[in-house]
């Protein structure tokens, strides 16, 4: 069984938001609807200072607040890690937008509560996320965590200590791992 | 580090852990009143179970209205999720909403029995040999009030936690979450608790005095109802301030975040609502005049006061208003603070 996860490298990042678009597109989103966000920052003091970009999205944990507190269970953690939402289970009562930590999931108009779903439709047929095949400074990475030979793998072995997930402290184990400068 | 940050409880949550608690400490003080003295309080035991049920049934409907999609909210009962405090709560209110209108029933003057009423069917119906059956089966005779009025106190002790249970719980279902440092908060369960208490008391004396009226009763027993309900929201007043100090100490040496939460209400949006309303109105105002009331007749053992109803009234009144605040502060506060991260 695959374990899916993403790896993005902040540094690359220069906020043109075609992986929001893409996305979008992708999924099939209305205009004020998305999955991913860039978090703009400024850092430093004059004059030593610089702005970086954040890409957000649903980090797939392995504890998954969001699958702890669901009433009716349409919020769930597959085997191969990526967490969705069953949309015909959900009733909507929004208490997984309070639990989680990351602030990444939206209501959806049809009255479901929705986030990143890793395009695992698109996955299972061989393809990437959308987010990850639009980027043109090659952002993030997706792929197996399980298999030695993929992407990701090799790029987590060679980064290890470079390599970290936001809010650790909450004991949430994201499967998004970001690359520090 | 945030996505979107918006509010997504609105003022119909509210609304609902607001009356839920009216519900849960209603039954609670009644059962109480009960077993301190099942003749001597009955009033206050009786007003609680005709209130019980009522108050939550209308936040239901808020509950079930504030879901993206209300018309699925049967969803709840078809699955116990042990993981969630709202699968848990749901359960909980259920339970809860059997117990306390049993108890209402059991409470009601005789005259509502509902075997009674049901003898009292139009004569026309017996034609029907159904209607014929189940006016002389035996089985009805045995649910006659009279038999059931055992059931009082043996309600009153299952009920007893399970009030307790729900008032816990609409502070647990917020507190339970790691990702709002406001909520997540092991005083605010206690918090709530103790102004669903408050409330329920001050719902009983608000119904007691105004609607019922004290037409009919002796001065005695106006002073024995009046001294036991105030002393009641009196003990709840100080457990009230005390966790509140410790819900403000417990944000203040919790992690960074926690204290960034505490600012909302400390300097922060929700300053004068929660201090100024939710404490000094809610809690200071009716402990003030609590004190006036009951002090002298604690300390002196002079009589009591002559009955003021404006007195009781303005005590529940405030209560009342000084809980709703605290709900209102609590759950729109919580949706605002967020973790802070490096």
């Amino acid at each position: 069984m695959a374990r899916y996860g993403m790896v993005i490298d902040e540094t690359k990042c220069v906020g043109c938001y075609a992986c929001r678009v893409a996305c979008q597109n992708q999924n099939h989103l209305r205009e004020n609807e998305a999955y991913n966000y860039l978090e703009e920052r400024e850092y430093g003091q004059f004059p030593n200072f610089n702005r970086e970009f954040l890409p957000l999205q649903c980090q797939h944990c392995d504890n998954p607040p969001c699958v702890a507190v669901c009433p009716t269970g349409a919020s769930q953690k597959r085997k191969d890690g990526v967490v969705l939402v069953n949309e015909k289970d959900c009733i909507g009562c929004k208490y997984c937008i309070a639990a989680c930590p990351y602030h990444v999931r939206i209501i959806k108009k049809e009255g479901y509560i929705e986030k990143c779903r890793f395009c695992i439709e698109f996955v299972e047929e061989g393809g990437k996320p959308a987010c990850m095949t639009t980027c043109m400074t090659g952002v993030r990475l997706f792929g197996d965590l399980d298999d030695p030979n993929s992407d990701i793998s090799q790029f987590v072995a060679k980064n290890r200590h470079r390599l970290r997930v936001y809010k650790r402290e909450l004991n949430t184990k994201p499967r998004i791992f970001y690359r520090k400068a | 580090m945030e996505g979107t940050i918006f509010i997504f409880w609105n003022w119909m949550v509210v609304i609902y852990l607001f009356v839920a608690g009216i519900s849960a400490g209603a039954f609670a003080i009644s059962a109480l009143a009960y077993f301190l003295g099942e003749e001597k309080y009955q009033d206050i035991t009786r007003f609680g179970a005709y209130i019980a049920p009522f108050p939550l049934l209308f936040g239901l409907m808020f509950l079930i209205y504030d879901l993206e999609r209300p018309q699925l909210f049967w969803k709840l009962l078809l699955t116990l999720q042990v993981h969630s405090v709202m699968s848990l709560g749901a359960w909980l209110l259920v339970i809860f909403s059997v117990l306390s209108f049993f108890y209402f029933y059991l409470w009601l003057p005789d005259r509502f029995d509902i075997v009674e009423l049901l003898r009292k069917t139009p004569q026309s119906w017996d034609k029907w040999a159904i209607v014929r059956r189940f006016k002389t089966h035996p089985l009805l005779e045995k649910l006659h009030r009279k038999h059931l009025n055992g059931f009082r106190g043996w309600i009153g002790m299952v009920g007893i936690p399970v009030s307790l249970l729900v008032g816990i719980y609409t502070g647990v279902l917020l507190g339970a979450l790691v990702a709002r440092p406001f909520w997540n908060n092991p005083m605010l369960p206690m918090l709530f608790l103790a102004s669903a208490l408050k409330t329920g008391t001050a719902s009983i004396c608000l119904i007691g005095c105004f609607f019922k009226g004290l037409r009919g009763m002796s001065r005695e027993q106006i002073e024995t109802n009046k001294f036991i309900i105030h002393s009641i929201d009196f003990y709840l007043m100080i457990l009230s301030i005390i966790a509140i100090l410790l819900f403000i100490f417990g944000l203040y040496t919790s992690p960074r975040s926690s204290v960034e939460a505490a600012h909302l209400i400390m300097g922060g949006e929700f300053t004068f609502l929660f201090w100024g309303l939710a404490v000094v109105v809610g809690l200071l105002l009716p402990l003030s005049l609590e004190v006036y009331e009951l002090i002298p007749h604690f300390i002196s053992h002079t009589a009591m006061r002559q009955h003021n109803p404006w007195i009781s009234g303005v005590v529940s009144v405030s209560v009342l208003a000084g809980g709703f605040i605290l709900r209102y502060v609590v759950v729109y506060a919580g949706q605002m603070a967020k973790i802070v991260t490096t």
